[in-house]
């Protein structure tokens, strides 16, 4: 709840003065009860005595209510759109602004489905309470609020009989969240298990449809992936049980708030048998007064929305409240470009296993430095360290001598170029997806760098060349190599450096391999590049191996000395140039016999 | 009309909805009662007061039992109707998810090329929950919004027709404003879901590539499409919004400025005795209680409007083709491939042209050709998860048109070249290869895919839960798991996209056995990117630019001038990079 609020503080004055119109506008509602009440008085005691010219003053009066009541509400609708769509956006660019901040070890424990839904419809919800139910919430009170005081001047006894409903109606929804309906839980229990069910089933549609072919292939009709089935009906099942134990409470809740009359009418005869009251005024009570509680249901189904919607916060909150990597307050500038690990050590969790250990390691300005291992070994996790893309806890990556922390995550990416393993393009032209950030490449910039990384060439063949739209949402789509060497291209037109490659050449075939690999080469040049290597072959010429194991470097060295050295890296070898002479031989013995 | 394909989304659960409207409308009648009998009451205590006689309260009594009762059958009813109203909605609601799902899965990869991912997890989810909404809330509120009118109406008209006449004008000049708002709706709807959904995707996208954008500083405002996007809803949500709103509004005004004009000539009436009393006093409280309800049922239609746009979104997937096949196609019993001049366009592109060829049973295949020659969408039509425009591809001999699309992949199993893990535990994602496997049938699945040893060094062995995409594990540990799965379904056609280039050694001669496993008395075609494991296959087409250029064995193509040759060469060359020009 208190997020919400803090969050709207941005546009305070905006909306308090949306408010005010609000309840001006609410208060002009009363003026036809007002004018029925007054023509019924009139006629009824003495048609004869009428004055037209007061009657009619009386009706231009109201319709002048109507008009103003009109252009209030039509005001503060405006403005509180305005001011609420531009909260939205501020919110948003908050949250993006945040994630953008945040150690990418944020994204192993949440989805993407998962944010997206916070960014896009969790936000959503704030226009609603904003522009809508606060609104809706002060014209539903202050209307029954001035009709109550006007009906107490009138009779003190009736006005008291309209307002029994009230209670006995707040007593039903108190009765509906409380453990009377839920079989004994708690609210906030039961919005827990409802959100989380939602989030259940977010989580496996955005699966269902992202994993697509892996379903067609293998026939997971809806009945047989079960996760979807279950995680559907799981939330079905609970909407339905909520539904069926809360209905009844929540249906007399709006009966007898409508069901004013139950107490005023029977109040009523007997005044009016008893001469306490005239027939004019109880009159009024009969229209006014059972019909003053309608606007104020709303009020409660608002109270109802805004459960879902202080959730909403929350998780909006939860994600603001994500620790960012600090960045410092004036950026050391690294005049040298050699790197050193020191005392490194590394988990994802805090107090979790260590991915990395005490790893010790230089590399020249202007080397090649290649690292090997098995998967899972931490080579990824050690390269990515160097990119900031999370912070150590124990010892320090220093650049040219400073610290990467004190250099700062913008000042870094200015000297570190990554290739990363999974290759991501944007829903975007070619030219804007190699230019990334420098959108004032020139287009002979971008061609060169295109050139460098050997993808000039099936750039051109594309429909549109370099304006063709490339990307989940594109017209055409890439291969991996090409996405690869298009990512490479990237990296090329930064030149940063430094330069961190992570399983560079995956997915490519030979002919693309060999692109590659000169693509690479002609970045290499004097800058600081560091591999992770999977065919050995392409990287005997390194200035230093580093062979990593279980998250400690085991072996470092030249090809030649570790190939002769014996160890871990001379089995890798053996293996790599076995796995060169793999063929097919037993499957063929299987056919021919 | 749009409400009549709204009402088609929904045309299997006609009967459920004819109940859940037919209960509200008689839940409300007691609703009129009360209005009815409140109008009485005033009725008997003003005229006695003019015509200067005594009060019936014989009469007055018997009204507030009226009422009580009416009050009573008020309730249960609703409590009835409105429990109704949510357990069909919700009940409803999941079924269309479900029908979305079996739906989804049936069409053909185009529709996912062609939406966005991010788009059609969105129908799935908030366009089924305003349906949801709409049987709930919307539907239920028209109908009590609706009926009371109704009846006042033909009440009024009895008593008065002149006045009714003013107050149906109003109604008439408002609906044209309330019919304005839904048009509007429906223009600026459209426009302002594109922009939901271009921000939807653009989210997705930013928050699937953060690392890189990370790595270029484009984080936040710096990746202008998001924040171009973003802005661009802000824009689009406030006009559709506002431009809705205030039509509806002008309407509600018309409506009390109608009832303002009928009173003024009630009153008129009344004074120059055109009219009873009784008369000016029916239409100065049933006026008020007749236009209440209109208002609310104007706001209404212009929301249903806009979740009609929900509702349209839903029915476009429902109406998109499904591949067609006859059943009375039974199973193929040989497993021999052919295509049979194969062409097949991809958006005005010819990817593949008059491919012919044949893969006997029990042969191995293997696709060369650069990358995007179309060796991909080979095995892709294979699996039919395109349908081609021209030529043939048969299995054993039946067209694979022709079987059902189920029946057909159940004889293929694909390895491919993304891996894609569910979010669920090891066991299950090798379980999707046959759901009634016993835990031996994985675990041996898993020995022969050679991903045992690692699977069991995991703290939880098979039941470590895999997380979203698989991302947790390596890409040498998914693919061998997704291998495992393809022999787990020992399905007697395989397609394998050798995508071994990724891996560290040590896992790719544990790949290599693991396919090995795999491939076993199988018709196999393999798309290759490393020349060294085919030189045994017994077919190699040469693909490039979508045609076959060259087929044969290795041993023949080799000797032969052409892309085989060039390519073969290339690879030999692929060796150590270069780093300094020495």
């Amino acid at each position: 709840m208190n997020v919400i609020f803090s969050l709207i503080k941005e546009k305070k004055k905006e909306f308090v003065f949306c408010a005010v119109l609000a309840s001006l506008g609410a208060v002009l509602a009363i003026v036809p009860f007002i004018l029925i009440y007054y023509i019924i008085q009139v006629f009824m005691t003495d048609a004869s005595s009428v004055e037209p010219g007061l009657i009619i003053k009386m009706l231009l009066f109201a319709l002048s209510a109507v008009i103003l009541r009109y252009f209030f509400v039509v005001s503060s609708f405006i403005f509180s759109h305005i001011a609420a769509f531009d909260l939205l956006y501020i919110i948003r660019s908050r949250l993006t602004e945040h994630l953008g901040h945040l150690p990418v070890g944020f994204w192993s424990g949440n989805s993407s489905g998962k944010i997206r839904k916070i960014i896009q419809e969790d936000v959503e919800r704030i226009e609603n309470f904003v522009a809508h139910h606060v609104p809706d919430v002060i014209s539903g009170t202050v209307l029954p609020v001035v009709t109550i005081t006007v009906l107490f001047f009138i009779d003190w006894r009736l006005a008291t009989a309209t307002l029994i409903p009230l209670p006995l109606g707040l007593l039903m929804i108190k009765l509906m969240y409380s453990g009377v309906a839920t079989g004994g839980k708690k609210r906030s229990e039961m919005w827990n298990t409802y959100h989380k069910a939602i989030e259940n089933m977010h989580t496996t549609i955005v699966e269902f449809v992202q994993g697509m072919p892996v379903v067609k292939v293998f026939n997971l009709t809806v009945d047989s992936f079960n996760r979807l089935k279950e995680s559907v009906e799981k939330y079905r099942d609970f909407t339905v049980m909520l539904s069926k134990s809360q209905t009844p409470f929540y249906s007399m809740f709006t009966a007898i708030t409508l069901g004013g009359g139950l107490f005023i009418i029977p109040l009523g005869i007997y005044l009016l048998k008893t001469g306490q009251t005239d027939a004019a005024s109880f009159s009024l009570f009969l229209i006014l007064g059972t019909g003053c509680f309608r606007e104020f249901v709303k009020v409660m189904t608002i109270a109802g929305h805004c459960e879902l919607i202080f959730a909403a916060g929350n998780r909006i909150g939860e994600i603001l409240d994500e620790k960012i990597l600090p960045e410092p307050e004036s950026a050391e500038i690294p005049q040298k470009f050699d790197i050193e690990i020191r005392d490194l050590s590394f988990s994802y969790k805090n107090g979790g296993p260590n991915v990395l250990e005490n790893i010790n390691l230089k590399m020249e300005q202007g080397s090649f430095t290649a690292v090997v291992g098995m998967s899972g070994a931490g080579k990824t996790t050690l390269v990515q360290l160097i990119a900031r893309m999370w912070d150590t806890e124990q010892g320090g990556i220093f650049i040219g001598g400073k610290n990467i922390k004190e250099i700062g995550s913008e000042n870094l990416n200015k000297y570190v170029g990554i290739v990363f393993q999974d290759v991501q393009m944007l829903t975007d032209t070619v030219r804007a997806n190699i230019c990334m950030n420098k959108s004032d490449a020139t287009d002979e910039e971008v061609q060169r760098a295109a050139e460098t990384a050997c993808c000039h060439e099936f750039i051109m063949s594309l429909p549109d060349g370099y304006d063709t739209v490339i990307g989940e949402g594109g017209d055409v789509h890439l291969s991996g190599g090409e996405k690869q060497r298009i990512s490479i291209a990237r990296v090329i037109l930064k030149n940063p450096p430094v330069i961190l490659l992570d399983e560079a050449s995956c997915y490519a075939d030979a002919d693309n391999e060999v692109k590659i690999q000169n693509a690479f080469s002609n970045v290499m040049r004097d800058r600081t590049v560091i591999v992770i290597a999977h065919r050995l072959s392409t990287i005997i010429h390194a200035d230093n191996i580093v062979v990593v194991d279980k998250g400690r470097i085991v072996q470092q060295g030249r090809h030649d000395e570790l190939v002769s050295s014996g160890g871990i890296y001379s089995g890798m070898w053996k293996a790599h140039t076995d796995a060169k002479n793999w063929k097919l031989e037993d499957v063929k013995e299987e056919i021919i016999a | 009309m749009n409400d009549e394909k709204t009402n088609r989304l929904f045309k299997n659960y006609k009967w459920r909805i004819a109940g859940l409207i037919g209960g509200n409308a008689v839940s409300n009648i007691p609703r009129g009662a009360f209005t009815g009998i409140l109008f009485l009451i005033i009725m008997n205590i003003s005229i006695p007061v003019i015509e200067k006689r005594d009060f019936d309260y014989d009469l007055l009594y018997r009204y507030f039992f009226m009422y009580a009762g009416a009050f009573l059958i008020y309730i249960v009813l609703t409590i009835i109707s409105q429990r109704n109203n949510f357990i069909q909605s919700y009940t409803i609601g999941s079924d269309v998810r479900l029908r979305l799902g079996e739906k989804l899965r049936r069409l053909s990869l185009g529709f996912f090329k062609n939406n966005d991912p991010g788009d059609v997890t969105s129908r799935m989810l908030h366009d089924v929950n305003k349906a949801e909404e709409i049987l709930s809330h919307n539907l239920p509120d028209i109908v009590s919004a609706v009926i009371v009118p109704v009846l006042l109406g033909f009440f009024l008209c009895f008593i008065n027709l002149r006045l009714s006449v003013i107050l149906f004008t109003a109604v008439a000049v408002s609906l044209f404003f309330f019919v304005a708002g839904r048009i509007i709706i429906r223009v600026l709807g459209k426009k302002h879901l594109e922009a939901v959904n271009r921000a939807s995707s653009r989210i997705l996208e930013y928050t699937r590539t953060i690392k890189p954008l990370k790595s270029f500083s484009m984080t936040g405002k710096s990746f202008s499409e998001l924040d171009r996007a973003m802005i661009k809803l802000r824009k689009m949500s406030f006009i559709s919004e506002v431009w809705t709103g205030i039509p509806v509004q002008i309407a509600m005004f018309i409506l009390d400025a109608g009832y303002l004009a009928m009173l003024y000539y009630a009153v008129k009436y009344a004074l120059a005795g055109d009219i009873a009393v009784y008369e000016l006093f029916t239409f100065t409280i049933l006026g008020f209680y007749f236009f209440e309800p209109i208002k609310n049922a104007g706001v209404i239609l212009v929301l249903l409007r806009h979740a009609a746009n929900s509702t349209d979104r839903i029915r476009e997937i429902f109406d998109t083709k499904e591949p067609e096949y006859l059943s009375t196609a039974v199973r193929p019993d040989n497993h021999e491939i052919k295509f049979e001049d194969v062409s097949f366009r991809y958006k005005n592109e010819n990817v593949l042209d008059g491919i012919n060829f044949s893969a006997s049973e029990k042969s191995m295949t293997a696709l060369v050709g650069m990358s995007g020659s179309g060796k991909t969408t080979i095995t892709s039509l294979i699996s039919r998860f395109w349908d081609i425009q021209g030529g043939r591809i048969k299995i054993g001999d039946t067209d694979i048109r022709n079987i059902n699309p189920d029946l057909l992949l159940k004889d293929i199993s694909m390895v491919f070249q993304d891996v894609y893990l569910f979010n669920d535990t090891i066991a299950n994602n090798i379980k999707i290869g046959r759901k009634d496997a016993t835990d031996e049938e994985v675990e041996k699945a898993a020995r022969l895919a050679c991903c045992h040893d690692f699977i069991s060094s995991l703290p939880e062995g098979y039941d470590t839960v895999v997380s979203e995409g698989g991302k947790t594990l390596s890409g040498g540990e998914r693919q061998r798991i997704s291998i495992a799965r393809a022999v787990l379904k020992d399905a007697p056609v395989v397609l394998l996209d050798e995508a071994t280039a990724s891996l560290d050694p040590e896992n790719e001669n544990e790949i290599q056995k693991a396919i090995t496993n795999l491939v076993k008395n199988k018709t196999l075609i393999v798309i290759v990117h490393k020349f060294n494991s085919i030189q045994n296959a017994d077919q190699i087409l040469v693909l490039d630019r979508g045609k076959i250029t060259q087929s044969g064995r290795h041993d023949e193509l080799i000797c032969k001038d052409g892309l085989y040759k060039k390519l073969w060469k290339a690879q030999q060359q692929a060796g150590s990079w270069k780093m300094r020009s020495a």
